[in-house]
Order: C-alpha cells, then structure tokens, then sequence
C-alpha cells in the first residue's frame, strides 16, 4: 500500500510536461520559430508572456505573424513595441517590411515620417518604396540613393534605369494600325501568332464574301462579309486589350524584380541572429 | 472496497506515466479549396431573362451546351470555355462589347502556336483566360507559372 502510494506521488510529480516550464517552453518556442513553423511558435510565445513581458518575445511574435502574412496581426503587435520597446528602432523598420510586404506603399512614407526615425534600414526601405510608384512619381537619383552604399547604389541606378525606360504600348495606336490592317495592332503588341491568325480570319472570310458578289450570290456575300466585318471589328478591341495586357504585365515583371531584390537583400534589416 | 482503492490506485498511476501526447508533428499545408471553385465550369443551363436580348443570349447558348457542345465532349482549351466567355463578356460589359471580346478570343482560339506560354495553365491543362482580363476597364496580368 505504502509502495502503491509512493508511486502514485512520484507519478503525479513526474507526469507534469517539461514543456509547461518557462525556460523549456521557450526553447521549444525558438526551436519553432527557427524551423519556420510559426503558428505553433505564435501560440508557445504567447504563453510564455503569461510567465511576464519580454519584448524579445514580442518581437519574434511580429515576426513570425509578419512572415505568415498577417499584416494587421502584425501591426497591431508592432504598435505594442514601438511604445514598450527597447529596440524602437527594428520595430520602426519591421513595421516598415510590413506595410511594404502588404503594398501600402503611402502609409509606409507617412509612418517613416511620424516616426522620425534615423535608422538606415529604415530609410532604405521608404526610399526604396518610389520604386513601386508611378515613374512621375519617381524622385531624382541622388535623393533616391542617399541611403545606399555604393554597392547598392550601383544595383539601384540600373533599376531606376530600368524603370525609366519601361517598355509600353498605347493601345490607341494598337487599335488604329488594326484599323489599317487587320492583325497590325497585335504585331505591335508583340502577339504575332494572334496578328497572323487575325489577318487570316479577316482575309479568308473577306475573300469568300467577295467572290459570292462576284458570283451573285447575294445572300452567301452579305452572310461572309458579316463574319469578316466580326473579325475585323473584333482584331481592333483585341489590339486595344492586347496594348493594355503588354503594359501591365510589363508592370509585373517589374514589381516581381523589385520584390526578388528585397527578398534578397532581407528588407535591408539586419540578421537578428535568433537562429544561430 | 480496498481492492477497488487499489484498482483505481494503479489507474492514476498509470495516467501519470504514461507520455502526453505532444505536438510534435508539423502543420501541413491545407489544399486550396477555393481553386476548385474557380477551376470548376458550372454550366447554368437557363432559358430565361431579365430582357428579351438577355433571353436570347442565355437561351442560344444553353441550346448551344445541349445540343453541341455537350454532345461533342470537353474540347474548349481555355477556361472559362469561348461560350461561358462570352457569356460573362455580356454580363459584364453590354452587348455590343460582349460581341467584340467574343470575337477577339475566338481568334485567340485559333492561334495554335505557344499558347502554353502565354496563358498560365490551369486543372485539365486549360488556358486560363477569364473575361474580365479584356473590359478594357479591368488591367491587370494573370501570371503564367
């Protein structure tokens, strides 16, 4: 009985989870954040706030809501830090990543300037923001670089360049040249399988109607120059929608290069070191 | 009475060595469930109208699904297929538009030459190419992967 006893008691202390202790908690809450399973370390660092405040804690929590996409989460947790923080200064450029991540591009110049922050990361990222913006919009190159080392200077310069000279083309002009000639306005536009198809259309069903005429054959020659009148009216829009889909997805190759580059140079933040 | 003490004894015993079940498994990635709506072409077979234009529409190409299309089979490389295109051109522009955008994916539709690299492919190797892509209203770039 008293064994019975004994082992009851020493059951019920050892039963209690490692996991349940702070320091061990942590741990497993680093060694999640680390193997970027970031819901689960979202819920262990929230628990461990209950054993008492740590900003580092914090801060790995924005993290980690930050690289799980959720931007408000994040934000609301970022305004937490900025004003109980000992590291104000990440935070600002953390909040910075975010708004940039998220595409609000004027609320994250309107925070950099609220902030007054004179963290370099900081300024990075709001000048490297006129990038996403219209290329009127685009400040001149020694205000844009003024932040970046020469390094990054250089790699700037030619996507400043770039930007510049973005290719584009008006659909207008797409639509007249289809005008001239059906399937021109898609040779413009760089769609030549649809420009050869166009003219084809147009052409052949044209050919037939014309000969009907010519062979009285009055109701088969107004039938096949409606459908090449189809064809014809049809090459025009497409050459204008065509001009429109060249310019936006000239625009998203641009963006994607501009994200890539971000993506590689870490948002210019620095390496936390939380994983070594 | 003492045998059942011991019993349930043992019972509390074991619960406590026994190992609680830890979460040591990764979440996995859920499907996207939202893919299956839109890939999915859910044909509204519909021999009505608010308008007697927008009956006729609806009603040539719901003939047209059950007398042709259905009868031939799944052939139509794009989604959404050329008559749920024009369709939807109708719906979301007007008529005369509907007409124009019909006409242009129609010879689309013809150019057999790399069509897999101009329009991202989606389930059942179709060519996604919605409507909205060409109101003339709407610009934007569906991402060929």
């Amino acid at each position: 009985m008293k064994f019975l006893l004994l082992l009851f008691l020493y059951a019920t202390a050892s039963c209690q989870n490692i996991l349940q202790r702070q320091d061990y908690k942590r741990l497993f809450a680093d060694h999640l954040f680390c193997s970027g399973d970031y819901l689960r370390a979202v819920e262990e660092y929230e628990s461990c706030l209950h054993f008492g405040y740590n900003d580092t804690i914090d801060f790995k929590i924005m993290l980690s809501l930050n690289a799980m996409n959720k931007y408000n989460l994040a934000e609301q947790k970022s305004v937490r830090l900025m004003s109980n923080s000992s590291f104000k200064d990440l935070v600002v450029a953390e909040r910075l990543k975010i708004l940039m991540t998220g595409g609000n591009f004027s609320g994250l110049r309107d925070l950099y300037s609220a902030s007054r922050s004179e963290y370099t990361a900081a300024k990075k990222l709001r000048n490297f923001s006129f990038f996403y913006s219209d290329k009127d919009s685009l400040p001149s190159p020694p205000y844009l670089l003024i932040p970046f080392n020469e390094a990054e200077s250089s790699e700037l310069q030619t996507l400043y360049d770039k930007k510049m000279n973005l290719p584009s083309k008006d659909p207008v002009l797409a639509g007249f040249l289809s005008v001239m000639f059906p399937g021109a306005g898609k040779i413009y536009t760089e769609e030549y399988g649809d420009a050869v198809f166009a003219a084809l259309a147009t052409g052949i069903f044209g050919y037939i109607a014309y000969s009907s005429f010519k062979a009285d054959h009055t109701f088969r020659g107004y039938l096949f120059s409606g459908i090449a009148g189809w064809f014809y009216a049809g090459g025009i829009y497409g050459s204008a929608a065509s001009a429109q889909i060249f310019n936006a997805k000239v625009s998203f190759s641009f963006t994607k290069l501009l994200d890539e580059y971000l993506r590689i140079k870490n948002y210019f933040l620095p390496d936390y070191g939380f994983c070594k | 009475m003492k045998s059942k003490f011991f019993l349930l004894l043992i019972i509390l015993c074991l619960c406590g060595i026994s190992p609680a079940q830890e979460k040591w498994e990764r979440w996995g990635r859920t499907p996207d469930p939202y893919l299956e709506n839109i890939y999915s072409e859910i044909r509204d077979y519909n021999f009505s109208g608010e308008s007697v234009p927008d009956f006729l529409i609806n009603s040539s190409v719901s003939l047209y699904w059950l007398f042709v299309s259905d009868q031939d089979g799944d052939r139509c490389p794009f989604y959404p297929s050329c008559s749920l295109f024009f369709l939807q051109s109708v719906k979301e522009t007007n008529l005369l538009q509907g007409i124009l955008m019909f006409s242009d994916r129609f010879t689309r539709d013809m150019n057999i030459f790399n069509r897999g690299l101009k329009y991202p492919v989606v389930k059942n190797n179709r060519l996604y190419d919605p409507a909205d892509l060409y109101t003339l209203n709407n610009v934007r770039y569906p991402p060929v992967e």
